[in-house]
């Protein structure tokens, strides 16, 4: 119910001073106003009638004389007064008079209560272009802004801007962003921008010492706090309006503003419930508003809050504003109908409430949805108690929809408060780290102005002196500059020259050390995918050796008995030599299968001694098979596949370094094993992982192919598969360089080649080439 | 009574002919040899009847001796099989496979052959 009698009170002040604004500025620049009082009706009536020439300076008069009789006269003669000034001005061609008349028509509609005139504003702006006053665009400008429905007047409203900022006078940009102001708070009701606009003037007031502005602006601030039901930042905002007010110097101003600051303190105070100080404060408000506009506006409130106290004054003191309100302007009526409608309703007298809710409803100067709301309710609630139940239900659903869209509104201000809160806040903290700044940077130019002085005197008196002085010494100078720049040159370029090979020499033994650390680092990892291979190759012979040991002892046991028999089977004794012998040859053969093992894998650590040697190329092949294979079995147990090999018989012994070698066919089987592990894994129905070795004889040639059927490789990874470090396997699996090491040990070490083919994409096929000759 | 042995080491005949010697010699156990487990499929295809132990080694290239067991136990139901597997790779995770796949009992290398002959000689009504 309290935002009802803010939004009336804020439209109602907002109309006071833009009409006031008006008058303020009508008089005509050429004829600067007297700093003495501004003439009195009854003194301008006299000036009138002495000057009834059909000229500029009676359509001034005539315009004065409306603008000071605005609130006193009824509005049938003040728009007689602005016809004749309008019809003066087009006779005389005189747009400045035109314009103003236009505006003033659209005021003396306000005090009818009628909708403003759009279409006599749209008219009076290409007038207002042509006046030299340029202040009167931007008036019509804002009140277009300010009446046209909704953001319609967005457009209007930046033109007003625009012109305003263009003729530099901060006055007219204050009350360009009060009327912003006003268009925000009452057009789109935007709390936020509202509050933004009225802050605005705060700082350009300031600067150029416009008290009213700055009094007004604040009026504005207070107002939308109390809209957003802050009361603590509303009263902070009307008590320095309150004392900024005091220090205005005009009588008229100083009073009237004193009392609507005065007033919006106790209207904080009347939100918060507190009465008895609002009405005190009020009270204070009347003593100085007496016989002024505020008066009015000051009793309507005390009505309100007599009724909120229910307090028996409520009703007379109510009737008595009704009266004085009828009596001047009804901007107030809708406002104290209600309030007697809520006195009727609370006294039990429904057909009184009715008949004032009504009143209020119809009330045609109503704009504010809050207050037709009240009285909606207010209607509602008469009818529901005079058991008319249609009216009472129509009334209600009426209610609902008004009370549904201010609730939205009303969602919208505690986030709008606190958005506005932390903005001020940072403008505050930008604006004081400003101000230091502009001063720390004066005092500084003013100390550096006073060391330019003294360094200036200074220099005048050393110039002299100095002139004689390097004359002399200019040419000497000059060549042992020359002599020590080029000796710089030289001992820089020579110094830069030994860091670079320094750096140089340092960074090549560091790759070197690198080098032999990765390759070394390479050896081991496969060898460490050996050992498990090689524990297991080595088991199987140890056990043959152990095995046939054992059983030769039994047949040699046997054997021995056999002989100390006295008939002795002969074929029995020579089929147990037999066997001894054939046992003898396979401990040996599995005892050197064992040997050759382990010399394979010392041959595989020890670093390369780089000796050829010739070798069975077949026989390493197949050795490194198995190795490989055992190798990953150890790892994954579950892992089978098909070594398939396809030997040439007739292999020359091909010259090679063994151990290199076999490192090259283990990591090319290690490959080919990974890959047909992964394909193995994507559970390919029917696939039978296999790996081939082949060797064929070729001119003079030796070639070794290692194929696989596994997951092949795409042509891009063919590409680049020799070179260092890189690898498809996931991080920490491959050093990357164990094929870049095999190319390196086929091509260079052995004067061979090594290539890749993987045609299909699902198989791949490595070619070893070893020359022979 | 027939035994199957099943593994890719060639030499692994002589040495169980000359380890049961004896029981060859009697005629108590008979005694035949494949080297790969599709070697021993082919085999069983042809003798199904007459062996009554399949003796297998789990790892070998190709079929494996795990794969072998899946087969043997899946093809021929009857009469059942016996099958003793042995491994290099002393590990729980090869065992309970094949304990999984209905193996009757797992060695370790290096075999133990006193052991096994007894174990033979349990499994086999003599």
């Amino acid at each position: 119910m309290h935002s009802t009698l803010v939004s009336g009170l804020g439209s109602a002040r907002w109309l006071l001073s833009i009409l006031l604004l008006l008058m303020a500025h009508t008089p005509s620049p050429a004829q600067p106003r007297p700093a003495a009082a501004p003439p009195t009706p009854p003194q301008l009536w006299q000036a009138l009638r002495e000057h009834p020439q059909p000229d500029t300076a009676r359509v001034r008069l005539l315009l004065r004389l409306e603008e000071v009789t605005y609130s006193l006269l009824p509005p049938d003669r003040l728009d007689s007064l602005v016809q004749q000034a309008l019809l003066l001005s087009r006779q005389l061609n005189f747009p400045d008079g035109q314009a103003r008349a236009m505006l003033r028509r659209v005021g003396v509609g306000f005090r009818r209560g009628t909708p403003p005139d759009l279409a006599l504003l749209r008219q009076a702006l290409p007038l207002a272009a042509r006046s030299a006053d340029k202040r009167i665009s931007v008036y019509v400008l804002s009140a277009l802004a300010n009446y046209s429905p909704g953001k319609e007047g967005l457009p209007y409203l930046l033109r007003a801007r625009a012109a305003a900022r263009a003729t530099g006078k901060p006055a007219l940009l204050a009350q360009e962003y009060l009327s912003e102001h006003r268009y925000f708070n009452l057009v789109l009701h935007d709390n936020y921008q509202a509050l933004q606009a009225a802050s605005r003037v705060l700082p350009v007031a300031r600067r150029a010492g416009l008290l009213l502005e700055e009094v007004r602006a604040l009026e504005s601030i207070g107002d939308v706090y109390i809209y957003l039901d802050d009361y603590e930042q509303a009263r902070a905002s009307y008590r320095q309006e309150l004392s900024r007010a005091r220090a205005l110097s005009d009588t008229t101003q100083r009073t009237r503003w004193v009392s609507t600051a005065l007033t919006g303190l106790a209207d904080c105070d009347r939100f918060s419930g507190r009465y008895a100080l609002a009405l005190a404060g009020y009270e204070r408000a009347l003593r100085l508003a007496r016989g002024t506009s505020v008066e009015l506006l000051v009793k309507v409130r005390v009505a309100d809050t007599y009724e909120r106290q229910h307090s028996p004054l409520a009703l007379p003191y109510a009737r008595q504003v009704l009266r004085e309100v009828n009596q001047t302007r009804n901007i107030y009526r809708a406002w104290v109908c209600t309030t007697l409608g809520q006195y009727f309703l609370r006294t039990n007298r429904p057909d009184s409430a009715v008949y004032y809710g009504r009143q209020a409803v119809q009330e045609k100067a109503m704009q504010e949805k809050e207050t037709l709301r009240d009285a909606v309710l207010l209607l509602a609630q008469a009818y529901a108690q005079l058991r008319q139940y249609g009216p009472a239900y129509a009334y209600q659903r009426r209610y609902a929809g008004l009370r549904d869209s201010l609730n939205s509104e009303a969602t919208t201000r505690q986030a709008t408060a606190a958005r506005f809160a932390d903005d001020m806040a940072r403008q505050k903290s930008r604006i004081g780290l400003l101000t230091r700044n502009q001063q720390l940077q004066a005092d500084a130019a003013r100390r550096q102005r006073l060391l330019l002085f003294a360094a200036l005197a200074v220099l005048a008196l050393l110039a002299g002196l100095g002139f004689v002085l390097w004359r002399a010494n200019r040419r000497q100078q000059r060549a042992n500059e020359q002599l020590s720049q080029l000796n710089a040159a030289v001992t820089a370029q020579r110094g830069e020259l030994q860091t670079q090979r320094d750096q140089l020499d340092a960074s090549l033994t560091e790759l070197q050390a690198t080098q032999a650390q990765l390759i070394q680092k390479e050896k081991m990892a496969s060898l460490g995918e050996l050992t498990a291979g090689i524990a297991h190759e080595i088991q199987n012979p140890l056990n043959f050796v152990n095995n046939f040991a054992e059983v030769s002892t039994e047949l040699l046991a046997e054997l021995e008995e056999e002989q100390a028999k006295l008939i002795r089977d002969a074929d029995l004794e020579a089929e147990l030599v037999g066997d001894l012998r054939q046992n003898l040859g396979k401990i040996s053969h599995h005892g050197r299968r064992a040997a050759a093992i382990v010399r394979g894998m010392l041959e595989h650590s020890r670093t390369s001694t780089g000796e050829r040697a010739p070798a069975d190329v077949n026989r390493l092949c197949e050795e490194y098979l198995r190795l490989a294979y055992q190798g990953l079995r150890a790892n994954d147990k579950s892992f089978n596949a098909a070594l398939e090999t396809d030997f040439a018989l007739d292999l020359p012994r091909v010259p090679v370094v063994g151990a290199d070698v076999g490192r090259v066919l283990l990591n090319l089987f290690g490959n080919a094993f990974y890959a047909v592990q992964k394909r193995q894994q994507t559970g390919e129905t029917g696939y039978a992982p296999t790996v081939r070795v082949s060797t064929k004889h070729t001119g003079h040639q030796v070639e070794i192919c290692v194929a696989d059927n596994g997951t092949g490789m795409p042509a891009e990874v063919q590409a680049k598969i020799f070179q260092p470090f890189f690898t498809t396997k996931p991080t920490g699996e491959g050093t990357g360089l164990g094929l870049s090491l095999s190319y390196d040990i086929i091509t260079q070490g052995h004067g061979g080649r090594l290539t890749v083919e993987s045609p299909a994409g699902n198989f791949t096929e490595f070619l070893i080439s070893l020359p022979f000759n | 009574m027939q035994i199957l042995v099943v593994d890719d080491e060639t030499d692994v005949r002589d040495l169980f002919q000359q380890r049961f010697r004896r029981e060859i010699r009697s005629g108590e156990w008979t005694f035949s040899f494949a080297f790969s487990g599709e070697e021993a499929l082919e085999y069983l295809r042809a003798h199904h009847s007459e062996v009554l132990i399949i003796l297998s080694d789990i790892n070998m290239p190709g079929m494996s001796g795990l794969d072998l067991l899946s087969h043997v136990k899946e093809e021929f139901e009857m009469p059942p099989t016996t099958m003793m597997m042995i491994t290099a790779y002393g590990d729980d995770d090869s065992y309970r496979k094949a304990m999984a796949l209905g193996a009757n009992d797992f060695l370790t290398k290096p075999v133990d052959f006193a052991v096994l002959k007894e174990k033979l000689a349990h499994l086999l009504p003599s």
